[in-house]
């Protein structure tokens, strides 16, 4: 695997985790072969990411549609107190309010890449976190592909910069998770966010190797 | 957060060589981010700006601005053109960003999934899309006109702007409803009893603060509550080194805790103080003649206990002092008020005398509180008569009437034409709130049956009286935690079989529903107008989108008609839409809306047309245009002529003030001949103990009491906080950490004020955590032993204890378990029937409590 694969190879994991942390769609997740493709590409990464990935497609086999949107929406949208604040803000700031100055703050990151949030949604929602941090190892890869390398590490440095900064609140998020889930789909993703957590920790304190 | 494109789920490939690094990122299959055009506007380097809005956080209702810096909201403060509040808001002003920003809000449309209501049942809600959620609303609301039943579609409305017309109004009748329920009878009906039945005004008053020598506060915390709190905190400091301030109040309010008298009475004595203080100054003869006039020969005839003969005095501004004299006023000496209220003679006395010395400059200052009583109609009057005796109405220095706001009106000519004939007839039909029967008056604006009994609703729908509601909406509402006897609502709630909650946040409302539909902010988030007063000017002040909605939300009053009736029409039913469009195209070009959201300006365009178009000379600020309008928020009218109702212009039956209400005689014998009985057999069937011509006058009614002494020995008084939005700040943070700012209490708790002497006797301690019990229910909290209290009453903030809301304000969701009580549910259902008001004061609540 090349330098450009491998990078890619991380911004799917991020891309694929954001999508579970989003209206789960059983039979599409199935169809598309979401957790196995996880799992896969984890396994360099994150052997303990991958093995809750695997526990996610067991789960995801035999939970119901229903029970995974009740479980969904129970932890991340309410309507009454959320059991997992999908939120970076109330994490960081400690103040239980969204649009926090760190929100502001994600969304200067992304302005800065010529992003914005086309959901109704704060910009520090985990999925679009997770996708934004998709989007710079995606834009690595290609600028690795091309020989851009000065443009790949201040992609590079991006990634490490936002998620160091930005996401430092997930493995609080996958916690709540993990304790308040009704169903065991949900509890496996949080582990496996969280497994994936430390290993990209490791990779953008410069504790491991970027290949 | 929904996934917008299966590609998302797919595994990105390295892009060829052709992918741009730059531009549009299609090729990387992103769901929520996007490209973005460049903008020179960096996050967090621009200025901000102040943007016009109003705040509804309580009722006074202020013209307000927000400082927004990159689309987010920042900081509050009063409209600098405001004339009320000089640019100043209170400390709800501040405690809405934790609203607006609470992340336990309302996100997406949804519905139910668990058939079974009921409270600790979770009703299991999933999200949906906006088209399902009203093509299911449309469904269930047509079946009923498919079964020639649309009167069992009730519409219920709680907060709201001057757009509440559209989905209170036009929707119900157009559809085909008699059931439009306002939450007003849990506001203070009564209060508007109190000055309708003596002046012909059913209003709240205001109150001219600014130049008044004496303020008498009766039953409110005008710093704290009540209707013009930021033009009261700016003024009272002013007014303390000019006049006398006087509170009368179970509690030390705030008021009261910077007022050179306070009053404690007993709750729901009101009335005998109120006749004590007439009778102080009618024998003192110092009531003010200018108003009131004189006995013929100036010799005062009003002695304790004499009965006097009417011809002997002519009245100028009013009518029927003698008859009121002699009926109720001319035995309730200082002393034997003294034993009713428990507030000593002497300060009775004193308080007269000053009143009288200072008048007619003085504010009768009348709040819910000596009016939302089960027998408070009586006690509102008596009251709102003392500003009569002492010139004080429509006076310099006293209590006022507003200035005319001129707006539009809905338009009925053009809602008359698109009714159809079932519209036409069921409309008709009685209300759930069985208003205006016999044992319920509702003498609203003098007629029979003419407000609402917002409390009653209950009644009517766990009974099927008149008929089965089938399908509820409720909107900016929290009934079944706002009206006191919660647990009758939870009952009714549990017996509808459809139910939408519009609401921003989830609540003991939405426990019940089928569908709940995410709502915008007021504030914030939303567009209306409301009309306000206060320090002697009316306003007009709009609600403005100063903030995009951070989730996707509808505004109630305008898109949620307007959506239905699209989905109405497409179901072969298109007059609800013919009658919007019509009546709301846009007042300057005629155009028909294109969507909900224009429609919704065009509507405020429509109703504030009068005030920016130039057309006609307004009385108050000229507004040059549209554009204008929106940029300054909001139009103050001319300040208001003293005066202006002297002269034989007050709008009762005799066209002046009056003692004696011939106005109320008239509403009674309306409603007693409507039931075929007499106003006596009224009285009886509405708990009231007058008989006679006492009927007719302000006096003194002993006050109800649910529950024995033996068992309940303390009354309960409940009161607003200054941090209460209304039920709906409880979820924030800021709530409870600086809950001390009113008087007595402490932050972080629910609790509940006891005197020292009684904490002894019931052996209680400060911070011993207890329970509350009354014959409505019981709830812990902790208790506060503080000496600004009445022995022999405890006090409680209404707001805490909800068991249905966001993770701040409910103890555990999951175990239905609150933090500390709700007031309403220690109150027991009650109603005061002469006005259809929620009687939660005047200490028909009585308690006891327990140490846990």
């Amino acid at each position: 695997m090349n330098n450009s694969e491998e990078v890619l190879h991380r911004g799917n994991c991020f891309k694929l985790l954001a999508a579970c942390f989003c209206e789960p769609d059983n039979e599409m997740f199935l169809e598309e072969q979401l957790c196995d493709n996880l799992a896969l590409l984890l396994q360099s990464l994150s052997p303990a990411a991958a093995a809750q990935a695997e526990a996610m497609k067991s789960w995801l086999q035999i939970t119901e549609q229903e029970r995974l949107r009740l479980d969904h929406a129970a932890l991340f949208v309410g309507p009454f107190e959320l059991i997992a604040v999908p939120y970076g803000s109330v994490y960081l700031e400690n103040n239980r309010r969204v649009m926090g100055d760190s929100t502001l703050s994600t969304q200067r990151f992304y302005q800065d890449a010529g992003l914005l949030v086309e959901m109704k949604e704060p910009p520090d929602h985990i999925a679009i976190e997770l996708e934004f941090m998709y989007f710079l190892c995606a834009k690595e890869a290609e600028a690795l592909s091309q020989g851009a390398l000065d443009e790949a590490m201040r992609l590079q440095g991006l990634q490490a910069e936002f998620f160091l900064k930005m996401m430092a609140w997930l493995p609080q998020f996958c916690e709540l998770v993990r304790a308040g889930a009704d169903t065991e789909f949900y509890r496996a993703a949080a582990g496996c966010l969280d497994n994936f957590y430390a290993s990209c920790r490791l990779v953008y304190t410069g504790n491991d190797t970027i290949n | 957060m929904k996934i917008k494109r299966r590609d998302f789920l797919k595994l990105s490939a390295i892009a060829g060589a052709t992918a741009a690094l730059e531009g549009a990122q299609s090729h990387l299959g992103m769901n929520a981010l996007a490209a973005s055009s460049k903008s020179d506007k960096k996050i967090g380097e621009g200025p901000g700006e102040w943007k016009p809005t109003t705040c509804q956080g309580c009722t006074t209702w202020c013209p307000a601005e927000v400082f927004v810096q990159d689309g987010r909201a920042v900081k509050v403060r009063g409209n600098r053109y405001s004339k009320q509040n000089d640019g100043k808001v209170c400390p709800r002003g501040h405690l809405s960003l934790q609203q607006v920003y609470d992340p336990d809000r309302l996100k997406v449309p949804m519905k139910r999934t668990n058939p079974k209501k009921g409270r600790g049942v979770d009703p299991k809600f999933v999200p949906i899309t906006w088209d399902e959620a009203f093509n299911t609303i449309a469904d269930k609301m047509m079946e009923l006109r498919k079964n020639e039943e649309p009167e069992k579609f009730c519409l219920m409305r709680g907060r709201y702007t001057y757009m509440r017309d559209i989905i209170y109004d036009v929707l119900p009748k157009i559809f085909g409803t008699p059931n439009n329920i306002s939450h007003s009878s849990t506001c203070a009906e009564a209060e508007k009893f109190g000055s309708y039945y003596t002046e012909g005004l059913w209003d709240y008053r205001d109150y001219d603060i600014s130049n008044s020598k004496y303020i008498l506060i009766w039953g409110c915390d005008p710093v704290a509550s009540n209707r013009m709190v930021p033009a009261t905190i700016k003024r009272l400091g002013d007014a303390l080194d000019r006049a006398t301030v006087a509170a009368v109040d179970p509690r030390l309010t705030t008021s009261a805790a910077k007022a050179n008298e306070w009053l404690p009475l007993i709750p729901g004595t009101d009335g005998a103080l109120a006749l004590a203080i007439a009778h102080v100054i009618l024998t003192d003869g110092a009531w003010n003649r200018e108003f009131v006039g004189d006995f013929i020969d100036r010799f005062n005839r009003f002695k304790a206990g004499k009965t006097v003969n009417e011809k002997d005095f002519v009245e100028k501004e009013t009518h029927g002092l003698v008859k009121w004299w002699n009926l109720a006023v001319k035995d309730m000496t200082a002393a034997k008020a003294a034993a009713i209220c428990g507030v000593p003679a002497e300060q009775i006395l004193r308080v007269a005398r000053g009143l009288a010395k200072s008048a007619p400059h003085v504010a009768v200052w009348m709040g819910p509180g000596a009016a939302m009583q089960a027998r408070g109609a009586y006690s509102a009057m008596a009251v709102h008569a003392l500003a009569g005796l002492l010139g004080s109405v429509d006076n310099v220095g006293g209590s006022l009437q507003a200035a005319k706001i001129p707006v539009n009106k809905m338009d009925d000519d053009i809602l008359k034409k698109h009714q159809d004939d079932l519209a036409k007839k069921h409309t008709k039909l009685e209300k759930i709130d069985q208003r205006g029967r016999l044992e319920l008056p509702v003498l609203a604006s003098g007629k029979s049956g003419g407000g609402v009994s917002t409390n009653n609703v209950p009644t009517g729908i766990l009974n099927k009286d008149p008929y089965e509601l089938k399908v509820v909406v409720g909107y900016m509402n929290n009934f079944v935690f706002s009206s006191n006897g919660t647990d009758r609502w939870e009952k009714a709630l549990s017996s509808v079989p459809f139910t939408v909650h519009l609401t921003t946040n989830a609540s003991e409302f939405t426990m019940f529903a089928d569908i709940v539909l995410p709502c915008a902010v007021s504030k914030y988030e939303r567009y209306g107008f409301v009309k306000t007063k206060a320090n002697r000017y009316a306003t007009c002040t709009l609600l403005q989108p100063v903030v995009d909605p951070i989730w996707d939300v509808i505004q109630d009053e305008s898109e949620f008609p307007f959506l239905l009736a699209e989905k109405f029409k497409e179901r072969g039913f298109p007059n609800l839409y013919d009658c919007l469009v019509e009546m709301y195209s846009d007042p300057e070009t005629g155009a028909a809306p294109k969507d909900s959201k224009e429609f919704t300006v065009f509507a405020l365009k429509y109703y504030t047309q009068p005030l920016w178009d130039g057309k006609k000379d307004t009385h108050g600020d000229k507004i040059n245009g549209w554009k204008d309008m929106l940029e300054k928020g909001m139009w103050n009218s001319e300040a208001y002529k003293y005066k202006a109702h002297w002269g034989g212009k007050f709008g009762t039956v005799t066209k002046k003030f009056e003692f004696y209400s011939e106005t109320l005689k008239k509403a009674l014998t309306g409603h007693a001949e409507k039931h075929k009985v007499d106003v006596d057999t009224v009285m009886a069937k509405i708990n009231y103990t007058a008989r006679g011509e006492l009927a007719f006058v302000p006096h003194h009614e002993p006050s109800m009491r649910h529950g024995s002494e033996k068992d309940f020995p303390l009354l309960f008084v409940d009161y607003k906080s200054r941090l209460n939005r209304e039920g709906r700040s409880q979820n924030s943070p800021w709530y409870y950490e600086f809950k001390h700012v009113d008087p007595g209490d402490i932050g972080g708790q629910d609790t509940v004020r006891i005197h020292p002497a009684d904490a002894a006797k019931y052996g209680v301690k400060d911070g011993d955590k207890i329970k509350l019990t009354s014959m409505g229910g019981s709830g812990e909290c902790f208790v506060r032993v503080w000496e600004g209290v009445r022995p022999g009453t405890v006090s409680k903030s209404y707001g805490q204890g909800h068991w249905a809301y966001g993770r701040t304000a409910t103890g555990d969701f999951a175990g239905s378990a609150t933090r500390g009580v709700n007031n309403n549910t220690i109150i027991p259902w009650e109603l005061e029937r002469l006005s259809g008001s929620n009687a939660r004061n005047g200490g028909h609540a009585a308690v006891r409590i327990e140490k846990i």
